[in-house]
């Protein structure tokens, strides 16, 4: 009975260990990942005299600010860096971040991953269609996309990061956005 | 003369009619309760109910047709229903809830004709994307008139037939593409023992309708703004246009609609699939019978087809309004009947549909991280949850709990319907 209890003991831990060794497999490996754009808007106070017009204080997920695209308007900022921030080609991205929508009015609302390959390659466009995937208004929502890179792209590669409203709706607020590349 | 001597005898001739009473008790119950509970906020009246080509629609009830070579005009729309409208003189609701009673009734002698029970009416009724029958568009009249060609067909009544094909045809413009899927009817209707003659009688007559449907359309869009093939030059402003597919499928609609707009893809494929056995039998006739499929059958999955092949080819990977252009039609109800008839299938079947259906969910970046703003393990979840949905329609007839799945199913959709009707009168993107 005793020799029972201990082999069953024993089984339970090789499990649990097992299961350990397979979460530690599934854990997000630093070196593996760098980030393109980390960005909670905070970073512009006090530093220059007037704000960007794309700020607004109306609403914020942390701090005080928050990325705004007003009602009836195409574009706000634009965001760029080049894949040379990563000490290595990316296999994909991941854009995350947090989105406030006004109302179900929006329209059209695409946060746009451009990665421009100077004429070398078609370049790679990706949009995140807000308008499809949030469904619930006037509170803060997660928003995430992940996007397949091919493997010839360069590290002078630029990354462009912006919102599009083609039919220029409501408006919509996004904060703490994070743009990470995968090996 | 037919004379019934209480309403009880009535009822039990045409015991549709209780049914069709039931769900609209069923349904007026549910929207005041949850209206009443606040868990719905709004309900249709004539100014909620005027949207998106409800405008247009109002447009040529009020004003007749206008063209334009670089925008969007009235032009893309058929003019049954607005003239229909201008007719009536009713605001907008008063011709949300005519299409509905159209509908009701053209729903209650579809089912009577076809012997539908009690329970697969009820479902049927309560088809989420059903709520576009309430609004002033061309489905209900579409519902109506396809009824009237696929009774034609069921019951052998060359009128019907020919009525409903010319009533289709000035009602909206996806009845262009009845020709193709008559033409596939026409072909094995005609390699039927005896049946060559009547076939091709019914083929002929048939593209004749169809044929002065669209020259009437033609005649008055020419008459109206000299330009006969409008219809045709205005479609490109909606985005339809031959073009590639793009991966992965997605539906501007949003993700409250995309699952149906996604089970009426698994609905076209799964008829493209049919069809080309049937062709393919066809093709073998000499070496094996034709299995003997009911012509309305096979056209209803020939405009299944045709439609799939359409979304597919001019909309460019977006499955914007499938669900409405299949889930809403009589097309449809006739395929559900006739799965319904079918005797048992046996597991195995099942176990490859699950596979082939999985597969399919691919098509919108389940299995890969590019469906949109959804985890992994989130997007099995909403496409398990949608595999077991559209698996419990398949194999509802052999299922032992029946009724449980039908009223669980039943009072889903209505809750989807109303839904997705509140969504539409606060002007929210659901079609």
């Amino acid at each position: 009975m005793t020799d029972y209890t201990f082999r069953y003991k024993l089984r339970v831990l090789s499990s649990l260990l097992l299961f350990g060794l397979l979460m530690a497999g599934c854990a997000k490996d630093e070196s593996n990942v760098c980030v393109l754009m980390n960005s909670d808007f905070e970073q512009f106070d006090g530093w220059v005299p007037t704000l960007p017009p794309f700020l607004s204080e109306a609403k914020a997920h942390s701090g005080r600010y928050s990325y705004f695209v007003g009602a009836g308007a195409e574009f706000a900022g634009t965001y760029h860096t080049t894949l040379e921030r990563c000490g290595f080609i990316p296999s994909r991205l991941q854009l995350r971040g947090w989105t406030y929508l006004s109302s179900g009015l929006i329209r059209a609302t695409n946060v746009v991953v451009e990665v421009r390959c100077h004429d070398r390659r078609p370049n790679i466009w990706r949009a995140l269609a807000i308008d499809q995937v949030v469904r619930r208004y006037q509170q803060w929502e997660p928003i995430t996309k992940t996007i397949l890179l091919p493997s010839d792209l360069e590290p002078t590669d630029e990354v462009w990061v912006s919102v599009w409203c083609p039919e220029r709706g409501d408006s919509k607020y996004f904060d703490d956005l994070t743009l990470e590349a995968w090996r | 003369m037919i004379s019934f001597s209480s309403p009880s005898l009535f009822i039990r001739r045409y015991p549709i009619l209780g049914v069709v009473a039931l769900h609209v008790l069923l349904l007026a119950a549910l929207t005041s309760v949850l209206y009443c509970f606040g868990v719905i906020h709004y309900l249709p009246d004539s100014e909620n109910i005027a949207r998106w080509d409800v405008y247009w629609y109002a447009l040529i009830r009020e004003n007749g047709y206008s063209f334009s070579t670089t925008s969007s005009s009235t032009a893309a729309f058929f003019p049954l229903l607005p003239y229909f409208w201008r007719f009536t003189h009713l605001d907008a609701l008063g011709m949300g809830l005519l299409n509905f009673g159209i509908f009701l009734a053209a729903f209650a002698w579809l089912a009577h004709q076809l012997r539908l029970p009690a329970r697969w009416a009820l479902l049927l009724l309560s088809t989420p994307a059903l709520l576009f029958m309430v609004i002033p568009y061309t489905e209900a009249l579409f519902f109506l008139f396809s009824t009237l060609l696929l009774m034609g067909l069921h019951r052998g009544r060359l009128s019907w037939w020919m009525l409903g094909l010319v009533g289709c045809g000035l009602t909206r413009s996806a009845s262009t593409m009845f020709v193709p899927a008559l033409l596939f009817t026409t072909l094995l209707w005609a390699a039927q023992p005896g049946q060559a003659r009547r076939a091709l009688q019914w083929g002929g007559l048939g593209l004749l309708s169809n044929g002065i449907a669209v020259g009437t359309v033609m005649f008055i869009q020419w008459y109206q703004m000299d330009e006969p093939f409008a219809f045709y030059k205005a479609q490109q402003f909606w985005g339809h246009h031959l073009q590639a597919v793009h991966y992965p499928f997605v539906t501007p609609s949003g993700i409250n609609m995309l699952w149906l707009d996604a089970l009426a893809l698994w609905v076209g494929l799964a008829s493209i699939g049919v069809c080309t056995w049937l062709a393919f039998r066809w093709l073998r006739r000499r070496h094996q019978p034709l299995p003997a499929v009911p012509p309305a059958v096979v056209f209803a999955l020939g405009y299944c087809v045709c439609i799939t092949l359409f979304i597919l080819s001019h909309q460019g990977g977006s499955l914007w309004n499938f669900g409405r252009y299949v889930l809403t039609t009589p097309f449809f109800v006739v395929l559900v009947w006739y799965l319904s008839t079918q005797p048992a299938w046996p597991r195995r079947f099942y176990v490859y549909l699950l596979l082939a259906t999985l597969a399919l969910w691919q098509v919108f970046g389940v299995y890969t991280l590019e469906f949109d703003n959804f985890t992994r393990s989130q997007a099995l979840w909403y496409f398990a949850l949608l595999t077991a949905y559209l698996f419990l329609y398949l194999t509802l007839r052999q299922l032992r709990w029946k009724g449980e799945v039908v009223m669980g199913l039943y009072v889903f959709n209505l809750v989807m319907q109303l839904h997705l009707l509140e969504c539409f009168i606060q002007y929210f993107v659901v079609q």
